[in-house]
């Protein structure tokens, strides 16, 4: 594992078994992530984009371990390894109290800020329960840090006796990134965290993500499926496809020049809040995404891609260096 | 000035006060449910206003607290077998102009006491000043028999909503947290448990035991927690899904915590809707039983052996009426309840019932 990173993901694969018939005989493998790398440095932002069903999410909750407890039928294979004080630890392996001993490690901010916070509990209570397992401190120093976290995401200390449902969604937001800092993270997942919320609340909730990121040293996996969102806040982009990841380097290399057919594709459909006679070049893919039980041999986006050729069905393109810190998975494109 | 007041009044209340708030708006389920309350906790006490015993007897300098103890109609120089009659010693006393005293009871006659030499003419007796219901045709007041079987029917009920919902909580629980093989291996054992009949079971076992009042709460809990298996176990199928719990797992929170911390408190609004239409059941249940004669052996005031004996002598209205009448009541007091509680947990703001 490389000394700067944090987080190194190796060939990890997620598959959803599928089953049917009287006896639930297997019949297909939902095949959701297929052999991915990623690696994220300390510090550092990680933008996974894609549109949905690609498998980002699934990713997110590899790394947390949500996958067993939400379909514990699911089949996970490579490994996830994370870097702690006790040297480096494979998520994938741990089981039980193991597992629960590290969990401060990795938090997640989820997407719909109305499910994720405990309607019976004050938010007092929800940020101060991640305290309880993780860390050995008394009732009074619990109730000065979370004061603390609650000014730092921007609320005041005394909301900590209301509850989840007298809140607006941007500030039951800001309640979750105050659960997810309770543990101490080194790394926060943040799985499309803004996309439930109005615009103007977003731009306030990255904003203040940004802020914590410096200020707390985290490294952050942010999901999202709208671009612009992910080129401000990101330092590194990788871009997924029917669960590979297709195209992957710095923020703004892949944003101003992609190279992979899909991302520009994706790029092309960003819309701009400028008024001019230039008209950006669209590119329209025609159909729909392959379903991931059945994919195309070869490159999974040769189906719709505009520069397919004859070898795109035979083997997979893979990962290559194209230009400086810039991956792209094409044969053809520059 | 009032809605300045309703502002002021939602900073910072718990679902459960806001709940509590909106059950006090259904103003028939409310009362009701004072009522109902008071009138159970009374009947704990209930010797105290209605019952054969005297609250304190002083007799030749000495004091004597007859509902406490028991004292022989010889102690008191009464020529009659067995326990003292404290309202002929009353009334001896009067007679006798002397130091001697004796405080009874508002209504000094008990469930089970038998008037027949204090009364004139034969059983049953309609009612009257002294006996308010009349006589049954044993001769027992029918006011203190109603009375004492309110904390009987009360007390069935409660203690086997209680526990047949405790027994169905928690399987209903297990079944949907862990899914799976647990949930059907569960759901198979209940499904077999469902099918055995109820009434023909109590039958053989008061056939084989005289019930009494323990045995019939064991029976009837382990027939009734089936149905609350089923909402609890669909509730925990939603819940499970939603992301607070995934939150929670995430930060490692131990299996017990999941299920009692974060997923059971928040799938509690079927079964709490339910418990009062549940107790409301299980006192109908335990009337039918005693009417059928399987339920707590006599001389025990129940309600259900009251209405055998209207049923028996229902050319004498007051053994019909007034424990229907009673128990009408307190049925739909408590139905009333049931909608109040119903309408607590209604998240729409506008209700039909207000």
């Amino acid at each position: 594992m490389n000394q700067d990173n944090i987080l190194e993901i190796r060939n990890l694969s997620v598959n959803f078994p599928v089953t049917g018939g009287f006896f639930k005989r297997k019949i297909a493998d939902l095949n959701a992530v297929d052999g991915i790398n990623l690696e994220i440095k300390k510090g550092e932002t990680l933008g996974l984009v894609g549109e949905s069903g690609c498998g980002k999410s699934t990713i997110g909750k590899a790394i947390i371990k949500l996958l067993k407890f939400n379909s514990p039928d699911v089949k996970v294979s490579g490994e996830i390894l994370i870097k702690t004080e006790d040297g480096e630890i494979d998520i994938i392996k741990l089981k039980n109290k193991d597992l629960r001993k590290y969990r401060g490690y990795i938090q997640i901010v989820f997407q719909d800020p109305y499910s994720s916070l405990n309607p019976r509990m004050s938010v007092g209570q929800i940020i101060e329960e991640p305290m309880k397992y993780h860390s050995k401190i008394s009732k009074k120093e619990r109730g000065e840090r979370i004061a603390y976290l609650l000014e730092k995401v921007g609320m005041q200390p005394e909301q900590a006796k209301r509850y989840p449902h007298e809140f607006s969604g941007g500030q039951r937001q800001r309640v979750g990134i105050a659960r997810a800092l309770a543990t101490n993270p080194k790394l926060i997942i943040a799985d499309e965290p803004v996309s439930a919320l109005d615009v103007s609340i977003q731009a306030q909730v990255i904003n203040l993500l940004q802020e914590l990121q410096s200020e707390f040293d985290l490294s952050l996996l942010f999901i999202a499926h709208d671009l612009s969102v992910v080129e401000h806040i990101s330092s590194k982009i990788s871009v997924m496809y029917l669960g590979n990841i297709v195209e992957s380097g710095l923020s703004k290399e892949v944003y101003h020049k992609p190279v992979h057919p899909y991302s520009k594709a994706l790029l092309s459909a960003v819309p701009l809040p400028r008024v001019s006679l230039e008209k950006n070049e669209r590119i329209i893919l025609k159909g729909d995404i392959p379903t991931p039980l059945n994919k195309p041999s070869g490159c999974g986006f040769r189906t719709r891609c505009p520069i397919a050729q004859k070898e795109c069905a035979e083997s997979i393109p893979p990962l290559e260096l194209k230009r400086e810190n810039h991956f792209a998975a094409c044969f053809f494109s520059k | 000035m009032a809605e300045e007041k309703q502002n002021r009044k939602q900073i910072s209340v718990s679902l459960l006060k806001k709940r509590w708030r909106k059950f006090k708006t259904i103003k028939r389920g409310y009362y009701s449910f004072l009522i109902i309350v008071f009138l159970y906790l009374i009947s704990f006490i209930l010797p105290l206003f209605i019952g054969r015993s005297a609250l304190i007897v002083k007799y030749n300098d000495n004091y004597y607290s007859p509902i406490f103890t028991y004292h022989a109609a010889s102690e008191f120089n009464q020529n009659i077998p067995g326990e003292a009659n404290y309202r002929l010693l009353k009334k001896q006393f009067s007679e006798e102009n002397g130091n001697n005293w004796v405080l009874l009871p508002v209504y000094s006659f008990g469930p089970n006491e038998n008037l027949l030499d204090e009364t004139e003419g034969n059983p049953p007796h309609p009612p009257s000043l002294k006996h308010i219901m009349g006589t049954d045709s044993s001769c027992r007041d029918v006011f203190a028999r109603i009375a004492y079987g309110f904390n009987i029917s009360i007390s069935f009920a409660l203690s086997v909503t209680l526990f047949a919902f405790l027994i169905g909580i928690i399987i209903g629980a297990l079944q949907g947290f862990f899914g799976g093989v647990v949930d059907i291996i569960l759901h198979r054992i209940i499904e077999i448990w469902a099918t055995l009949p109820f009434l023909y079971v109590i039958i053989i076992i008061s056939s084989l035991l005289v019930p009494n009042f323990f045995l019939l709460c064991l029976i009837m809990t382990l027939f009734s927690w089936i149905g609350i298996t089923y909402y609890v176990r669909g509730e925990f199928y939603r819940e499970k899904a939603k992301d607070y719990v995934s939150a929670a797992v995430a930060m490692g929170a131990p299996t017990r915590n999941l299920i009692f911390k974060h997923i059971l408190p928040n799938s509690l609004t079927p079964i709490i809707s339910f418990a009062p239409f549940a107790i409301v059941g299980n006192i109908t249940a335990l009337v039918s039983l005693d009417f059928l004669g399987f339920g707590l052996p006599p001389p025990t005031p129940s309600w259900g052996q009251l209405i055998e004996q209207g049923m028996i002598n229902i050319e004498y209205w007051w053994l019909v009426a007034f424990p229907l009448a009673i128990q009408f009541l307190t049925l739909i007091a408590i139905v009333f309840i049931g909608e109040a509680v119903r309408e607590a947990f209604d998240p729409k703001v506008y209700a039909r019932l207000r």
